[in-house]
């Protein structure tokens, strides 16, 4: 112990070693392989070893409420339509829209991102990824600025497409396609989600999916702390799609955030 | 057994216990056997005074502060100075020329070949005239603009000699009254000119001429008294005019 | 004391357990000097002119609203929309007035919509009034007792842009009654658009 005594970093690991040799030499080779095991069990555990694996996600349908983080979220409908608000897709493509009841629960208002990062865009029903956004944005720069060898790739190989990071979803009222940039509690607004759908896509329904937001109050791994973070997915179901408008639902001013629209 | 050695002249305690009878030497302690070299015996020469022992640390402790002060200002220079007017670097009269100079980090906007490099800016700035005026001439862009009512609207004009494509963006013509108040200086002047230190047929941010006269309108509290015109890009530096 | 290494006493490892455990307990339980942190709340009514030492702030007018008409588009409110006309005078400098903000009677916060040309926030200099119009999207409850907070610092963060900074808190004068008119009209305000506000800042052209 004197010797342990003056050693001072690594008392700790020779004290241990030493209980554990004097544990193990009265066993038999049988019990400490089963020791053994007991102890890997053991130390696994803080890691999440007995967490589920597979997240097992609830059920998703039209109509009814699922509480996502801050927001309860009540899916109306989803629609495909030629163009909504300021919203117009490149020639021949339309957008899916996906119409939700959203409230926000909490204390404090939220920022529309937040609602953004819990719907996903739905995978393989060949919603315009991101890179096809950038080359938008080079479409309106002068001739020759855009890379010539992106344009197809980006938007008629729709199968290598699905394997782009997809965009997030543009929120706009559905009541009359202004931009609601922040929820306010207590507040129910009628919203549209929208992604821009290549054209020849025409399936009935979508795989709609809605991550779950875990509170971060003191992040461990940033210097930011308090916000949402998308975690697994929490809800997933197929949503059936009509063929209108996304705003034209259950209320009369649909047609008007058309109206303002040439 | 027996003590034999009084306490007061051994300098022990009434514990030192039973080896003091065995005629060992009274300087050892209690527990010491013969022959073992004692334990730091107190510095008997007059024991060293704190401030004497700690007198490098305490010379270095100055030196420290400033170094993590500096360290930890680094905002000052970073992010304070260079946006601001905070050096004055010529203070002259009204109708007296000064000479402002300055560095900036051109972006090539206007002068391509300046792109992405440190421009020293020379200006001679002369203020011409400063008085209020009834009413607002006609922009050059947009609606006419009234006074608003418990405003006063000041004129300053000013004349500027400078090397051509000099450039003139963030200009600032700021009227300081004699509370501190700084009226005008925001660089979109009250007619919506974004470029006052240009005249209004300037095309780009960069001088045409190398001689111009600009007119400036600021609006000001009815009841201030202004005592200064500065003039400055953004900062840090800029020139004062003194108002009599 | 001995050269060379140091052992680990009773009275060493006492002293440092000791120190720590002091530590924690006063950062625990001496209050911290709130003081520090905390704005200098000014409070106000509709039609009073607040000093805010950079600015002087009226609140001119609050109306409620179920849709917004403004130049570029109209919207539709989620609850009923708070319209709140106010005029800024800055006082030292050019001045971006960043904070807006509405707290209900529960303490639930609400942020101001740049939907239908409203101002979310405002950015003024000495020498003239400016006015500008902040819509809140709240829901029936938190119109009773509902008030407005305006400052030249930011709210988000737990209003960390404005510690130790004035802050002025306006009191909407909607009671309970008034409460349950103002959700049932069914009102459009036209936002104007941000400018020059009238002569005296306490008037109100509404």
């Amino acid at each position: 112990m004197k010797h342990a005594r003056n050693d001072g970093p690594d008392i700790a690991f020779r004290l241990a070693r030493r209980v554990v040799a004097t544990v193990a030499d009265d066993m038999s080779t049988m019990q400490r392989v089963g020791a053994g095991i007991v102890a890997a069990l053991v130390a696994i555990t803080p890691f999440g070893a007995w967490s589920e694996v597979e997240a097992h996600a609830d059920p998703l349908a039209a109509g009814t409420p699922v509480e996502v983080g801050p927001f309860e979220v009540k899916v109306v409908r989803v629609a495909t339509v030629d163009e909504f608000a300021y919203l117009v897709p490149k020639p021949g493509n339309h957008l899916l829209g996906v119409v939700a009841e959203v409230t926000n629960t909490g204390e404090v208002p939220e920022y529309r991102a937040t609602l953004g990062q819990a719907i996903p865009a739905p995978q393989n029903v060949a919603i315009v990824p991101k890179a096809a956004l950038d080359e938008l944005g080079a479409d309106t720069a002068p001739d020759g600025g855009a890379d010539p060898s992106a344009d197809p790739a980006a938007s008629a190989d729709l199968g290598a497409s699905e394997e782009a990071e997809l965009p997030p979803a543009t929120i706009l009222s559905a009541k009359d396609g202004t931009t609601i940039s922040v929820f306010n509690p207590g507040v129910t607004h009628r919203v549209a989600l929208l992604w821009e759908q290549g054209g020849k896509w025409s399936g009935r329904t979508i795989p709609l999916e809605v991550i779950e937001l875990e509170w971060i109050e003191e992040s461990v791994v940033s210097l930011d702390n308090g916000y949402w973070l998308p975690n697994e997915v929490a809800y997933h179901g197929r949503i059936p799609v009509d063929a209108e408008r996304p705003g034209a639902g259950s209320n009369q001013s649909g047609p008007s955030a058309e109206a303002g629209q040439p | 057994m027996t003590t034999l050695v009084t306490p007061a002249a051994s300098g022990m305690g009434p514990g030192a216990g039973p080896g003091t009878d065995q005629g060992w030497p009274p300087s050892l302690r209690p527990g010491m056997l013969p022959g073992t070299v004692p334990p730091d015996v107190p510095v008997p020469e007059g024991r060293k005074g704190w401030w004497r022992r700690n007198a490098v640390w305490l010379v270095l402790l100055p030196v420290a502060m400033a170094v993590a002060a500096g360290a930890s200002s680094f905002r000052v220079w970073a992010f304070w100075w260079p946006v601001g007017l905070h050096h004055e670097v010529e203070r002259v009269a009204v109708g007296e020329q000064a000479h402002l100079a300055g560095e900036y980090y051109d972006l090539g906007l206007d002068v391509p070949e300046r792109a992405n490099t440190t421009v020293l800016r020379e200006i001679d700035a002369t203020v011409t005239s400063i008085q209020q005026v009834d009413r607002l001439p006609p922009p050059s862009w947009g609606d006419p603009v009234t006074i608003p009512d418990g405003s006063v609207a000041y004129e300053v004009g000013m004349h500027f000699a400078a090397e051509p494509k000099t450039d003139l963006s963030g200009c600032q013509i700021v009227l300081v009254a004699d509370d501190g108040t700084r009226y005008g200086e925001s660089t979109t002047d009250v007619l919506g000119s974004s470029n006052r230190c240009s005249t209004p047929d300037a095309a780009g941010f960069v001088s045409a001429r190398p001689e111009w006269d600009v007119t400036s309108f600021v609006l000001a509290d009815p009841a201030a008294k202004i005592t200064q015109v500065r003039l400055g890009f953004g900062g840090p530096e800029y020139v004062t005019f003194d108002v009599p | 004391m001995r050269h060379g290494r140091r052992r680990i006493t009773w009275k060493g490892t006492a002293l440092v357990v000791g120190g720590v455990v002091a530590g924690c307990t006063l950062v625990t339980y001496v209050p911290q000097d709130t003081g520090v942190d905390e704005p200098f709340i000014v409070e106000g009514a509709v039609g009073e002119v607040l000093d805010l030492t950079y600015a002087e702030l009226t609140v001119t007018e609050v109306r409620v609203a179920d849709t917004l008409a403004g130049v570029a588009e109209a919207a539709a409110a989620g609850g009923t929309f708070i319209v709140v006309d106010a005029s800024w005078r800055a006082t030292q400098g050019e001045t971006t007035f960043v904070g807006a903000e509405v707290t209900d009677a529960r303490g639930r916060r609400f942020w101001p919509t740049d939907q239908a040309g409203c101002s979310i926030l405002a950015k003024a200099q000495p020498g003239y009034a400016w006015r500008a119009t902040y819509c809140f999207d709240v829901p029936r409850d938190a119109l009773d007792g509902a008030t407005v907070r305006l400052a030249r610092g930011d709210q988000g963060e737990e209003h960390a842009g404005q510690r130790r900074d004035a802050v002025a808190v306006v009191d909407l004068g909607i009671s309970g009654r008034e409460a349950d008119e103002l959700w049932q009209a069914t009102e459009t305000v036209s936002p104007q658009e941000p400018g020059y506000a009238l002569a005296s800042a306490g008037g109100s052209e509404g």
